[in-house]
């Protein structure tokens, strides 16, 4: 994953004890967005960035899009998988 | 001569207005500009920019081994005569009739020309290694029509270059020396040629409607449109429309993309990315820029490839669906047209060249080392080969938009811009292709092939000269991101553009970490859908496999009615060859040895029968 770049060195990302500080640190991340969000309420968006539609006045909405965004573009390419799948040398044959 | 960036600089700095996109260098520079405004002007300006690079790469065979080092050599010479070439429009000429201008350069035409340049330079140095010199001669060939049909005046020059980045660099895909880059190579070929063939059509259809081959005046954008003045569809407007269409991978007309660019060599796929599909995009621009048809193509074009790009086992098409995917970003903007929308394409398509190019050589390199690119060979290189692994990481960040790095200051202003135009739905589409892009590129790419399950391979940290070369674009990446008002500044109109507020930057990152939180969560709960070694169809299985099996299932209809028509036909032929036989064989009533008597008795008869019948 993208954050992971400070650490590079062999071995590290064997051990699952790193890899559970990674998600945790994910975690937090995560909760400082929406912190910053809950934290700047509606004077929230600046002049450069005027809301346009009512959804960005939903907390979190980015969030949102980006977490169900990823699962469903995920759950359509295993549906999508399952018809035009055809074995390595299809086109060899 | 006053030079172009110069030129642009000095502009740059006439726009003090907006402090802050002025430095004093740039001040600096433009007086320099100013006082170089008085030299003559050159004959090489009267030819198209890139023609160095395309002559000269037939020289380079004298060069044997160092071919290599002659691609660089050229590619910076020819990026030096283009920032000292000036705007405007040179190089005309009378030809039946109509004046032809083979050089026209402007706002959108130069950026364009800088960042082929700077592609070609990068991708020169990533090939240094390369001792096939045909592939230098193809790469250099390639990159110049390029950077000639970005700063075409007229749509016959333009059709020219247009054809020749087709078949240069077709040979980049045959140089892998296989039966499939061979085949896939020869489909390239076809749909590419194909393309140009529909360029001139409408060329010469728009010649006898409008009395002109121009292709915008300086400064145009957005200069053809698909529609006539009256109102109605203009069939020549739909022809050029359609061959920038098949180069730009439309939906439907995409595939050519995908089944060519991850046959091609390491090497070559750095140069096939940069170039082709990102012509298309200026020609677009050029020539439709807001249609309102290309925000619903664009928006399509972000979506579906995400979805290929989750099971794609080879990581190259990966990136190849990816480019697809990025490329619908661009066209959305083109097709809104603002002037903000144009900045946002002009802006993305430069810092798109760039970060592909970078995640293309990190997977370039993996195939150099490794052999394969695919996802189910590959994982746990980040232990041999920490450098690729880092830049990759980088070239991945860029394309998601994470803040300080170039994907977030030039996809930002796509997005704002469809919401500017209060376009609701791509909008959503484009904030849930940028989640999408998070997943094939930002995570897939790099957690494949670098980390994931250890494959147990250690190969070797890449040669010398791609390190180099990725570190270069690594550098631009985030050059571009911290930067940004260096690249704003190059835009074909004024920026005011704000990409970093604590809104915008929190925003975008809830977006991103968000996904990748998805992917935790996918993986901790084993839904995230493993690797798998297969062929995935998409659209080249109609001309791969169903055209040619119903030409088959036609063909055998067709020898099944001809044997049917032999067989009647031989039927007959044998029962009159039979009855032929009964009759006149020795023994058969006509073959017989008749006596004289006989044939005396039956004569009478015959005529007393008739005189028989005279009397009645």
């Amino acid at each position: 994953m993208t954050e992971n770049s400070e650490a590079n060195s062999p071995g590290w990302f064997d051990k699952p004890a790193n890899i559970n500080r990674l998600i945790v640190a994910l975690v937090s991340a995560c909760l400082v967005l929406l912190a910053v969000e809950a934290i700047f309420g509606k004077s929230f968006y600046d002049d450069h960035h005027p809301a346009h539609f009512p959804i960005e006045q939903m907390f979190g909405y980015q969030a949102l899009i980006g977490f169900l965004a990823f699962v469903v573009v995920v759950f359509l390419g295993t549906i999508l998988r399952t018809v035009i799948r055809r074995s390595e040398d299809y086109y060899d044959r | 001569m006053i030079g172009n960036l110069f030129g642009l600089l000095g502009d740059h700095a006439s726009h003090a207005g907006h402090g802050d996109h002025v430095n004093a260098t740039s001040e600096a520079l433009a007086q320099v500009a100013a006082s170089a405004a008085d030299l003559p002007a050159g004959f090489l300006q009267q030819l198209p920019p890139g023609t160095l690079m395309i002559l000269g790469a037939l020289l380079l065979p004298l060069l044997g081994r160092r071919a290599a080092w002659g691609s660089l050599v050229l590619s910076i010479a020819s990026l030096v005569l283009f920032l000292l070439t000036p705007m405007g429009v040179f190089g005309q000429f009378e030809l039946f009739d109509q004046t032809l201008a083979m050089v026209r350069i402007d706002r959108l035409s130069f950026i364009f020309g800088l960042v082929f340049h700077l592609a070609a330079i990068v991708s020169s140095i990533y090939a240094l290694h390369v001792t096939d010199v045909k592939q230098h001669i193809s790469g250099m060939m390639y990159a110049g029509g390029a950077i000639a049909a970005s700063c075409a005046g007229d749509l016959m020059t333009l059709f020219v270059f247009w054809e020749l980045t087709a078949i240069t660099s077709v040979v980049l895909v045959w140089a892998s020396n296989t039966s499939a880059s061979y085949r896939s190579g020869m489909r390239y070929l076809m749909i590419q040629v194909g393309s140009g063939v529909l360029l001139l059509s409408g060329a010469i259809m728009r010649l006898s409607e409008t009395g002109a081959v121009s292709f915008g005046a300086l400064g145009e954008i957005g200069a053809i449109g698909l529609y006539q003045d009256e109102g109605g569809l203009s069939v020549s407007g739909l022809l050029i429309f359609l061959a920038f269409g098949i180069k730009c991978a439309f939906p439907l007309l995409h595939n050519w993309l995908q089944d060519s660019y991850p046959q091609a060599t390491p090497t070559g796929t750095v140069f096939l990315s940069a170039f082709t599909t990102k012509l298309a995009v200026y020609s677009l621009a050029r020539g439709f820029a807001g249609t309102e048809e290309l925000i619903w193509i664009g928006s399509a074009m972000t979506l579906f490839p995400i979805i290929f790009a989750v099971i794609e086992n080879d990581l190259r098409r990966v990136l190849a669906y990816s480019l697809n995917n990025q490329l619908g970003f661009m066209v959305v903007g083109i097709g809104i047209g603002s002037e903000l929308a144009i900045n946002g394409m002009a802006a993305h398509a430069f810092c798109h060249i760039i970060y592909k190019a970078l995640l293309f050589m990190s997977m370039g390199a993996v195939l150099h080392r490794v052999g394969t690119t695919k996802a189910t060979e590959l994982g746990g290189l980040h232990k041999s080969m920490p450098w690729t692994t880092g830049f990759c990481m980088i070239g991945a960040g860029s394309i998601s938009g994470f803040p300080l790095l170039s994907g977030f200051v030039s996809k930002s202003m796509i997005i704002s811009a469809a919401a500017q135009a209060d376009l609701f739905w791509p909008w959503l589409v484009l904030l849930i292709a940028s989640a999408g892009v998070m997943e094939h590129s930002g995570i897939k790419i790099p957690f494949f092939a670098f980390f994931a399950h250890d494959s147990g391979k250690r190969p070797q940290e890449a040669p010398w000269n791609m390190l180099l070369a990725m570190a270069l674009a690594a550098g631009l990446c985030i050059l571009l991101g911290i930067a940004y008002p260096l690249l704003y500044g190059l835009l074909p109109y004024e920026s005011h553009y704000a990409p970093y507020t604590l809104s915008h930057v929190t925003l975008q990152l809830q977006l991103l970490l968000f996904a990748a939180l998805a992917f935790v969560v996918l993986m901790k709960t084993k839904l995230y859908p493993s690797e798998i070694r297969a062929t995935n169809l998409d659209t080249d299985w109609v001309y791969r496999r169903l055209l040619p099996g119903a030409i088959g299932v036609g063909g055998t209809v067709v020898l099944a009615i001809d044997r049917g028509a032999r067989k009647a036909f031989l039927a007959i032929v044998g029962s009159v060859i039979r009855t032929g036989q009964k009759w006149f064989h020795e023994g058969g009533l006509m073959g017989r040895a008749w006596s004289t008597n006989t044939m005396a008795v039956w004569a009478t008869l015959i005529l007393g029968l008739c005189l028989v019948l005279y009397y009645l």
